[in-house]
């Protein structure tokens, strides 16, 4: 499967108050994602700019997602048009948090500063032969172990719990 | 085998190649991250486990400041109610109230909606903070599917001196490692009986293993056999601040007196214990609060308010200009009483600064209560050392 999506190229230590700032919490989906991003406008980064359908690829540096747990970050950042993310590494809740949403977390097999893709380029993950591409560069992907496949591919932790009747 | 190690394999009920399917003692969460995850408790009848085992608690929107949050907060009441589970109202900080309860054992394993689950390490508990759905999981199953954990030892030697606290200890390991120095591992502080006493200063260490980009951290009595991979001698440590913005940027207190403050915020899962309102309290015994700084003091229990209360520290606190708030996580995440006005500068005892947290460009330094409370007298951020000469 080919996941396509505009990159994101966010730095080391990327938080969740930055991704999705406090002030915007809501248990109303339609109200949160109005906050996606919205801690990332001193970055420079002028995400207001994309357009409100474009799918979008994160690649990101160290531990990010850390922080705080709230889900209503991941959930907001999803509507927002998030398809995949592809980080150095990642806050220990935050990837169980996205997995559980149903959204990819990659690890990089390299760091992305060797190989830097252009902010806003537009980016490819082949999820069969774990890739990550942009316009003449590839780089290598982790896989997704067998169980992190298996809720991606349920659709998120719900349904896949759903599916074996609340068994693990 | 590690004391993180040792509480896995007790609670693990089965190993399934890298993962290991684990039972807590309890599911802790508050009506914000519990919020997220009502509607399918109720669509599915949950939760599934005893009632006992839930520890749900209402300490963010405590009480609520504004609309939106009453009514997830009173959401959050009715379903606790409906379904028979135990829920303390504006008791206090979650973390800090199973810090307190004796029903909470050294040994245990408790899972939390709140990335500060790991503060209960303070007491050798295993508290992993996990997603809301994550809990969700756990509460309909009994259990929950985790990676098998990599153990960093960190051992603490030597003996902090006068007004330098455990929350330097943390700011001295993030100018060393680094935010991300310890991502995704499970940290294990050894301490040297004398270093830390009390279970309060020793959960501030567990509390923040998160900003140093763990997935928790437990604190424990070193004894000879242990090994370990990092060791820090407090003896030779200084009150320390970090900037705005997170924790890679640490600085000394008294290289920062240039820098005039507006509220200080002594409170939080990382602070407002007895042995805080007790330096806050000797600090103010000896001089008044700036007349142009706001002091707020959130006593993180009512159990730790009503024995301030007692001792006469809440008397000298309120005489001296502060303020004494009700036991709740406060302006800390931005959702509660205290929010800053955008210019202010704020110095807090928080876990964390991040830019975007308390309000949209936030400008909040981080430090140890002695810090905070010295810089309250003074206007300014401070060395606490000094107002103590």
């Amino acid at each position: 499967m080919i996941i396509q999506g505009r990159i994101l190229l966010l730095g080391d230590n990327i938080n969740t108050d930055l991704l999705h700032p406090p002030s915007y919490f809501s248990t109303q989906r339609h109200i949160a994602v109005k906050g996606a991003f919205a801690g990332l406008a001193g970055e420079k980064i002028e995400i207001d700019k994309w357009k409100k359908d474009d799918k979008i690829i994160i690649v990101a540096g160290k531990n990010f997602g850390c922080g705080s747990s709230r889900e209503s970050t991941i959930r907001a950042l999803k509507d927002r048009g998030v398809v995949a993310i592809v980080a150095e590494s990642y806050s220990h809740i935050f990837r169980r948090t996205a997995l559980a949403q149903g959204l990819r977390p990659y690890f990089l097999r390299s760091n992305v500063d060797s190989t830097k893709p252009p902010q806003g380029a537009a980016g490819k993950i082949d999820t069969e032969r774990n890739l990550l591409s942009w316009p003449s560069t590839s780089v290598e992907l982790e896989p997704l172990d067998p169980l992190e496949n298996q809720l991606i591919k349920a659709g998120g932790l719900v349904q896949y719990l759903l599916d074996r009747n609340w068994n693990w | 085998m590690s004391v993180i190690e040792q509480i896995w394999a007790r609670h693990t009920l089965e190993d399934r190649d890298n993962y290991s399917l684990l039972e807590p003692d309890f599911i802790f969460g508050h009506e914000a991250t519990m919020s997220l995850i009502l509607d399918k408790l109720e669509e599915f009848k949950g939760p599934k486990i005893p009632p006992q085992k839930c520890y749900f608690v209402l300490d963010h929107f405590a009480p609520p400041s504004c609309a939106q949050y009453a009514d997830i907060a009173h959401e959050f009441k009715q379903f606790c109610r409906k379904r028979k589970i135990p829920l303390k109202v504006y008791r206090g900080i979650g973390h800090r109230l199973m810090l307190e309860d004796p029903a909470v054992q050294p040994g245990m394993l408790v899972l939390g909606a709140d990335s500060h689950t790991c503060t209960l390490g303070g007491k050798g508990v295993l508290g992993i903070g996990l997603g809301s759905t994550d809990v969700l999981a756990a509460l309909m199953t009994g259990a929950i599917a985790l990676k098998k954990p990599r153990v960093t030892t960190i051992k603490i030697t030597g003996k902090l001196h006068n007004c330098v606290e455990a929350k330097d200890i943390i700011l001295h390991l993030a100018k060393q490692f680094g935010q991300a120095g310890f991502v995704s591992c499970y940290l294990e502080f050894l301490l040297d009986n004398a270093t830390l006493d009390s279970c309060e200063e020793r959960a501030v260490l567990s509390n923040m293993s998160v900003e140093l980009g763990a997935a928790t951290g437990v604190v424990h009595n070193c004894c000879s056999q242990n090994r370990f991979d990092v060791e820090v001698d407090v003896s030779y440590l200084q009150p320390l601040v970090a900037l705005p913005g997170g924790l890679d940027k640490i600085r000394p207190a008294s290289s920062l007196c240039a820098q005039q403050v507006d509220t200080v915020f002594v409170g939080s899962c990382a602070s407002g214990g007895l042995v805080d309102l007790e330096v806050a309290a000797k600090l103010l015994e000896k001089y008044p609060a700036h007349p142009n700084v706001s002091l707020l003091i959130f006593p993180s229990t009512w159990n730790v308010y009503l024995q301030a209360l007692n001792r006469g520290w809440i008397e000298t606190i309120i005489k001296q200009g502060g303020v004494i708030m009700n036991p709740s996580c406060g302006p800390c995440g931005g959702i509660d009483k205290g929010i800053p006005a955008e210019t202010e500068v704020v110095l807090s005892t928080a876990p964390r600064n991040f830019s975007s947290r308390m309000r949209l460009d936030s400008k909040v330094f981080l430090c140890s209560t002695a810090t905070a409370v010295a810089s309250a007298i003074t206007g300014h951020i401070a060395d606490p050392r000094e107002i103590l000469e």
